[in-house]
């Protein structure tokens, strides 16, 4: 059981609690949900419980606060929660300090390996590891504590589509042990308000709601939750079957618009393009051409090659075979400086590609002749106008995601080539970045992104190509590619919730009369 | 750091440490050449124990013997000396100088066939295990330095974008330290974010002081018989070469 009576929070260098006044308890064994928009102090209230504040996080807390039992946290970041060189030794390194025998440690360690489905050798180095995997191994660490309360922040924010689902099969297995007490933040709502016993909504250092799943996200809330700025599921409380279509409409699962066919002029073309990093082959014999104003989007599993394949466009990697042209001309033949005026680059973290000291100066150093009123159209268009005397390492993520974005576009490009630009973002900068891009696209430019976000590939994908070990194993439209089960599954993909709605829809009206819905 | 399983990686790293920095102070403790040549021939053996092969025994020690030509030039030619064996130019070889550059460039050499022999037989947690139990280091630092091997990889792949991003941008600078406040700045900013995280998910672990070890380093008799083996032959060649 957990308790708090008339928590407040306050972080030394803010002028504002991030909780204020927080009064709950949580019992044993239920599973919390907790919603709200950034900055609500979600992640703060999961600090509190794990017993961080204030000893190893610095801040003024007031109020009262128990737990019972012993707490293990996951955290957002893969990558930040590990110690140790290797898998055994990590896993050891929970037991140590709960002084474990030396003896018992290597069964131990097998067993939450087993529980979070790694069939690893113990001296594997994490650095080999997927994202996916390393928050498994995370989670294998906190179950070596052997906690009654498990707090997870985010788990699956930072993984792809493989991975998320992967973990929230397992934190839905942890669910069902009546030992353990969840309390989760995650964005993935689908699947969690399905398993889920309660749900909190925070805001502004508050708990504005408090009640099962099917209250908090009945309809007549929706409304109230979406002007907070918390996304709703899509389905919930629905299913695909019965789905009301006006809903739908207001969920977004519509069909995309029709896309009008792109220009036939040409900027891209590859011809059996071989890609050699070090020994290994990762592009084998790619052949490819763009289009001006066509927006491709290039998926496929971790290591497939997509990122490769971007930096080889970019001319960040030699071509070991085969001939890659740009407007007819060779890229050996472009000049760097011509080259880059042409073809842009988003980087997968925004905060290594800024080079100026201020947001402003970044702004100006994109543009071929910066004048103020230019600069102040850039600012107030990708809503960083308050913070253009900052630095830009020091914004918020979405912040810099969008300042990445237009450093990029202030200069129209002929080639825009993103790197999973809306990975990790929350749905308000996804869309603002989406919005952007498909001006762009609409001006001419080509658009090659790489992503994981099937939905988007639904919704803004004039082609879409599949990469997987080196090859292009699809090259078509998205609804063309999710008729084909075999690929899709071959490459760790799945079908958008808005498809299989559209599908469902298609059936119905094929076959006259509503499907029968299973209930359960 | 380890790369191999020879019976030199089998030694408690913490004696194995203790013996080679006796060789080390072997070495600066004397002038003379032919024991400074000597000490460098048992250097040279642990090298070759050190289980590598010879192509990349060869490929690694490349560099380290361009470092040594360039010592012995530059001790040779530039230092001082009476009897003069040959000039040209600003070069000036006399025999005091000649000896000097021998005695230094191998001292150097021998110095770094030391060092690679450790670290190429050294596995890092096992060594900073050692450095607990044997030595007494505080198993906050310990662990803290565990940690931080771990942003080894994560800064080369951090640096490989930011030139990729400075290319793109064509953004190139005119004086050269410039460059390296560019590219540092960035990576010293998220890795102080990342630090931090890293001790928060450590505490929230429970991390403490009193705790067991998975990986606890003993001295065996075979440790100390190796340190009594090593410590007399280095001390007879001092002595008696």
């Amino acid at each position: 059981m957990m308790q708090c009576e008339h928590l407040t929070v306050r972080y030394p260098d803010q002028d504002y609690p991030v909780l204020h006044d927080l009064s709950v308890t949580i019992d044993k064994g239920e599973t919390t949900l907790l919603v709200g928009p950034s900055g609500s102090g979600k992640t703060t209230f999961l600090h509190v419980l794990a017993g961080l504040m204030p000893e190893t996080i610095e801040a003024d807390v007031s109020g009262e606060w128990t737990t019972d039992g012993t707490v293990g946290m996951l955290f957002q970041q893969p990558d930040d929660q590990f110690c140790m060189q290797t898998v055994g030794a990590e896993i050891a390194f929970s037991l140590e300090n709960r002084q474990i025998a030396r003896g018992e440690m290597e069964d131990r360690i097998r067993i939450v390996l087993t529980r979070v489905g790694l069939d690893l050798a113990l001296t594997t180095p994490i650095a080999e590891l997927s994202g996916g995997m390393k928050q498994r191994l995370a989670l294998a660490c906190v179950l070596a504590l052997e906690p009654d309360i498990l707090l997870l922040d985010e788990p699956t924010a930072q993984l792809d589509p493989h991975g998320q689902q992967l973990m929230m099969e397992l934190i839905e297995e942890l669910h069902h042990d009546p030992d353990v007490t969840l309390v989760l933040i995650e964005h993935q709502l689908e699947r969690c308000v399905t398993f889920a016993d309660r749900v909190l909504v925070f805001q502004t250092g508050q708990i504005r709601l408090d009640g099962p799943p099917r209250d908090i996200f009945s309809e007549h809330r929706t409304v109230f939750l979406t002007k907070l700025g918390i996304a709703i599921p899509r389905l919930y409380p629905y299913t695909l079957g019965t789905m009301p279509a006006e809903v739908a409409a207001e969920r977004e699962l519509d069909r995309p618009p029709v896309r009008e066919p792109v220009s036939t002029e040409p900027t891209f073309d590859l011809v059996d393009v071989t890609v050699r990093y070090g020994k290994q082959t990762v592009l084998e014999r790619i052949s490819l051409t763009a289009h001006a104003g066509e927006w491709i989007m290039l998926v496929g599993r971790n290591g497939a090659g997509k990122s490769t394949l971007l930096e080889t466009l970019a001319k960040l990697l030699p071509v070991q075979s085969g001939t890659i042209q740009l407007f007819q001309t060779d890229l050996k033949k472009w000049r760097d400086r011509m080259f880059y005026r042409q073809v842009g680059f988003v980087f997968q973290q925004p905060e290594f590609q800024f080079l100026k000291q201020t947001v402003l100066d970044e702004l100006a150093i994109s543009c071929p002749s910066p004048s103020s009123g230019q600069m102040n159209d850039a600012l107030q268009h990708y809503r960083l106008a308050d913070v253009a005397a900052q630095s830009p390492l020091a914004l918020s993520l979405g912040q810099k995601r969008r300042l990445s974005v237009a450093t990029m576009l202030l200069e129209r490009k002929a080639v825009l080539l993103l790197d999973e630009p809306t990975f990790g973002q929350d749905a308000e900068t996804t869309a603002q970045i989406i919005d952007v891009l498909r001006q762009a696209c609409a001006a001419g430019t080509t658009l090659i992104m790489v992503t994981h976000d099937m939905e988007l590939v639904y919704q803004q994908a004039d082609r879409v190509l599949v990469l997987g070990s080196g090859n292009i194993q699809f090259d078509g439209s998205p609804e063309e590619l999710f008729q084909e089960t075999e690929i899709l599954r071959d490459n760790q993909l799945f079908c958008p919730v808005s498809y299989r709605y559209q599908q469902q829809k298609e059936g119905i009206r094929h076959a006259g009369k509503p499907f029968m819905v299973r209930s359960n | 750091m380890q790369e191999n399983h020879s019976w030199f990686a089998q030694i408690n790293p913490s004696v194995k440490l203790a013996a080679l920095l006796y060789v080390m102070l072997l070495l600066i403790s004397t002038s003379r050449l032919q024991v400074t040549f000597a000490l460098l021939v048992l250097a040279a053996v642990g090298v070759c124990c050190s289980g590598w092969q010879l192509s990349t025994l060869f490929l690694r020690l490349m560099p380290y013997s361009v470092l040594f030509l360039l010592t012995f030039w530059m001790m040779a030619t530039f230092g001082k000396g009476e009897t003069e064996l040959w000039t040209f130019g600003w070069f000036r070889i006399t025999e005091e100088s000649l000896t000097h550059a021998w005695l230094v460039a191998t001292r150097m050499l021998a110095f770094v066939l030391l060092s690679v022999t450790f670290v190429a037989t050294t596995d890092a947690t096992r060594f900073v295990m050692s450095l607990i139990h044997q030595c007494r280091l505080p198993v906050r630092l310990a662990y803290g330095f565990l940690a931080g091997l771990r942003f080894i990889p994560i800064f080369r792949q951090s640096i490989r974008t930011i030139r990729q991003a400075r290319r793109v941008r064509q953004q190139r600078s005119f004086w050269p330290w410039q460059t390296f406040f560019d590219i540092s700045l960035p990576l010293f900013t998220t890795s102080i974010l990342r630090s931090e995280q890293i001790a928060i998910a450590m505490e929230a672990r429970q991390f403490r002081v009193n705790r067991t070890y998975y990986v606890e380093p003993v001295v065996t008799r075979g440790d100390l018989a190796f340190l009594l083996i090593i410590v007399t032959l280095a001390t007879s060649l001092r002595l008696f070469v």
